[in-house]
């Protein structure tokens, strides 16, 4: 049955007496394109009062058609959208079928497919009804419903609607584990380009907001939760002292201030708190100090796009000039913190011309300034025909996609940074082998590495080793010389490893440490690779030449 | 080699056939051990588990008794002599299917009273790699199972979860549950062992073991049941992405025999399997 109704003088074609689980269809058909549908980051038990509890590594509840996990009941509350977003199925100019849900209903499905065990939580996120504060209201009104009226003590991430209003977002906070804002795309440009009705302010301000929210409700009024992500974590270890040792020095130097220079110091906690590591790098510290802040560089290259918005994230207003993040009082059933889960972002890959390099370095930085839990990337898909879209041959560039992720591993747990990956003169990740084997034959002077001596990190550095063999070998050394049928054994790749490391002084078989040579080999032993990637005639010589060919010619096989 | 080749000639290997639970293993690790033979010579096994009965030349075989009292004074020493981890460590080796876990177990052990705790490192040991593989395999399995587990709800209100896992995990999934849903009547049933945990709201759960026809009775759904499962089954269907649907991926995620008993791979609108 259709309806035309006037809302807010705009005359729109109403769907009505819609089924639950015809809303259900549509609504989840919207939200597909969502990525990020993790469940982890906060442990909390369950109690006699509620229903429901969180774990922290997350759990997977099932797996999709296209392999991705299923862990949230992952819907939007309404795809009535006001915005016009090109690469969007539900922009305002497409005729689809348009519906809401009711608070009510998100909470009945959310509630009944918990309790027989089908979802984690719930993943709300949103077109925008009417005006973002409109749609912000009723988000917090079901997460409200949600949690008080239903005892729902599971899992919610939730969606912070760029332009609503700060104490609504805060709101949501309360009642959420994790919270989002998508970046959308990479760069301003593409954001202008695409979705014109966006601005980059008013994504990365509820961005700061959240990160604010997360810092204060657990310094300032004691509260669980604004546990690091693996970033922050990596980074902190890799100033050489254990994670143990540098909270206790954080601990007696806040314990020796004054009250006046605590609270300068919590106004300030930008400094006290994020990307410490990384500005102790950047005073002059280790590893690399022209890397360290990768925005520098940028800009001194010519890639004006991504300077500019690493610029507008380093711009985007530090905690100081807030007077107080927080202004909302918590709820009383919220027994945590706020988004005690953290907060994550994502970005479309491939549907404008940034390269590689530009998307790592943006996800780097945010990693840095906003102490984001995770960055997700989503390969683009064309649901609409318009003209400021791409045409990727290949359908949706997955492998890039993979390569992005892998890539992202290695900057969150591995200790890499965006600057050692690509470089302005190769902008983008080699198609054929993962951003580690490639690093680690571009830099063969470090190799191979000793087995029975190497530290934690340059271990992280071989190729086949991850951080549970790292971690694994470093134990396991203390009472055994290893050989390596015992790494194996631990878990390393040796197909992998085999090139770039040596037990008690000997490589496993004669190799040459040649560049060329280990890449025929590896990639003998590699991933499987889409079938017109495949051949045997292959030598890095011609392989070269795919870095030029694009992205677009990257398709199928690994996601 | 020689040696030893002497060795086990002089001196039979001892072989003690224990039964496969934690407490006949238990019992034949304090039968073994008591006799002070000498550890190099003691080998426990499982007999349910293997496949094939072959004795072997050169072993005397022993058959365990289970005796609840050595059992728990076999787990007593190891909590308070070593650590509660590795005995965390060893229940959950204990519960694999693994043939060799007696025998793992007990060699580990014998490092432990040596080591301490950090024998639980000492990797490139092929007992204490076996129980770390084990230990490994069982966590994953029920990590696993506590994502695919599925609930229905029956006609007399009492929500049912069937699994048939590889691993004895029972006993390890339900406490998860127990702590999510405290305020549901619960049955989680394993199908291949026909052992059920039962849990009441408010209530710790109790194990039993049940028989198929007395779990038939929870296992008719009510059409509002059916509905909800109908709900699910949709969102299963629609939240994938055609353009990347990548069947073997899923199937690496998630092996084909974890779901016998998931709702969103049943025919839409069965009632029962």
């Amino acid at each position: 049955m259709k309806d035309n109704r006037v809302v807010d003088g705009m005359s729109v074609i109403y769907q009505e007496n819609l089924s639950i689980e015809q809303k259900l269809r549509i609504l989840s058909d919207a939200a597909k394109y969502d990525v990020a549908c993790t469940s982890s980051g906060v442990e909390r038990a369950g109690n006699a009062t509620d229903i429901g509890n969180s774990v922290a590594t997350g759990i997977c509840h099932s797996f999709a058609a296209d392999g991705r996990c299923i862990s949230l009941l992952k819907i939007l509350f309404t795809n009535e959208c006001i915005y016009d977003c090109k690469y969007c199925l539900n922009r305002s100019s497409n005729d689809v079928v348009r519906t809401s849900f009711t608070p009510e209903e998100v909470c009945t499905l959310t509630m009944e497919f918990y309790r027989r065990n089908y979802i984690e939580g719930l993943f709300l996120s949103s077109g925008i009804l009417r005006t973002p504060n409109y749609t912000m209201e009723q988000i917090v009104k079901t997460l409200r419903l949600l949690r008080e009226e239903h005892h729902f003590n599971g899992y919610i991430h939730c969606k912070a609607i760029p332009g609503a209003d700060p104490s609504l977002v805060e709101m949501a906070g309360w009642y959420a584990d994790r919270m989002s804002v998508n970046l959308e795309l990479p760069t301003a440009e593409g954001l202008r380009a695409l979705a014109p009705h966006k601005n980059r302010k008013n994504i990365l301000l509820p961005m700061r907001k959240i990160q604010n929210g997360i810092e204060e409700s657990q310094e300032v009024l004691g509260m669980t939760g604004g546990n690091k992500g693996a970033y922050w974590h990596t980074r902190r270890r890799l100033e050489g002292k254990s994670i143990a040792a540098k909270q206790k020095e954080d601990a007696t130097n806040f314990a020796l201030q004054s009250p006046q220079e605590k609270a300068q110091l919590r106004l300030d906690s930008g400094v006290l708190e994020q990307g410490r590591a990384a500005m102790r790098r950047m005073e002059g510290g280790s590893l690399s100090a022209q890397e360290s802040m990768p925005h520098v560089d940028l800009q001194t290259s010519g890639l004006t796009g991504t300077a500019a918005t690493l610029q507008e994230v380093h711009n985007t207003p530090a905690r100081s000039a807030y007077s107080k993040a927080l202004s909302v009082i918590p709820p009383k059933m919220v027994r945590h913190g706020f988004a005690p889960a953290g907060q994550s972002t994502q970005m479309i890959i491939g549907a404008t011309p940034e390269s590689d390099f530009e998307v790592i370095s943006v996800a780097e930085a945010l990693y840095q300034k906003f102490d984001l839990k995770r960055v997700f990337y989503s390969a683009f898909v064309r649901v609409n025909d318009d003209s400021a879209l791409p045409v990727l041959a290949g359908g949706p560039p997955l492998l890039r996609e993979h390569r992005m992720y892998q890539a992202d591993w290695l900057l969150r747990y591995y200790g890499f940074e965006a600057g050692e990956l690509l470089s302005k003169e190769r902008p983008n990740f080699n198609i054929l082998m993962d951003p580690k084997c490639n690093w680690a034959v571009g830099h063969l002077e470090e190799f191979p590495v000793e087995i029975s001596t190497a530290d934690y990190f340059t271990l992280l550095r071989v190729p086949g080793i991850g951080p549970k063999s790292a971690r694994r070998i470093v134990e396991a050394r203390k009472s055994a010389v290893l050989d390596f049928k015992a790494l194996k054994k631990l878990g390393v790749v040796l197909k992998r490893a085999l090139y770039f490391i040596t037990c008690s002084g000997h490589m496993m078989y004669p190799t040459k440490i040649e560049e060329t040579y280990i890449i025929r080999q590896l990639l003998n032993t590699e991933e499987k690779l889409p079938a017109h990637l495949r051949g045997d005639s292959f030598t890095y010589q011609q392989l070269s030449l795919f870095d030029y060919l694009g992205d677009g010619t990257a398709a199928g096989g690994i996601a | 080699m020689q040696t030893e080749l002497e060795n086990a000639v002089s001196k039979p290997i001892r072989v003690y056939q224990c039964e496969n639970s934690i407490e006949g293993i238990l019992s034949g690790i304090y039968q073994a051990w008591s006799k002070a033979y000498g550890h190099k010579y003691i080998r426990l096994s499982v007999p349910d588990l293997e496949e094939s009965a072959n004795l072997e030349f050169f072993c005397e075989y022993f058959e365990v008794t289970p005796i609840p009292e050595q059992a728990e004074k076999v787990a007593g020493t190891i909590r308070n002599r070593i650590s509660v981890k590795v005995y965390e460590t060893m229940i959950h080796a204990l519960l694999s299917n693994r043939p060799d876990k007696a025998d793992a177990v007990y060699h580990m052990l014998v490092g432990a009273f040596r080591y301490g705790e950090s024998i639980l490192e000492h990797l490139a040991e092929p007992a204490v790699q076996a129980v770390f593989e084990m230990n490994r395999y069982v966590g994953n399995e029920a990590h696993l199972y506590n994502g695919f587990l599925r609930f229905e709800e029956s006609v007399n209100g009492v929500m049912l979860a069937r699994f048939q896992p590889i691993n004895d995990l029972l006993e390890v999934v339900t406490p998860h549950f127990e702590n999510r849903f405290s305020r549901e009547n619960f049955i989680i049933y394993d199908t291949g062992r026909q052992k059920a945990a039962f849990h009441r709201a408010g209530y710790p759960f109790v194990v039993r073991e049940v028989t198929e026809a007395e779990m038939q009775q929870f296992m008719h759904c009510s059409e509002r049941e059916l509905q909800f499962q109908q709900f699910w089954q949709t969102f299963f269907e629609t939240i994938a992405i055609a353009e990347r649907e990548n069947p073997k991926l899923q199937r690496n995620m998630m092996p084909l025999h974890y779901r016998k008993y998931m709702t969103e791979f049943k025919k839409r609108g069965e009632k029962n399997r």
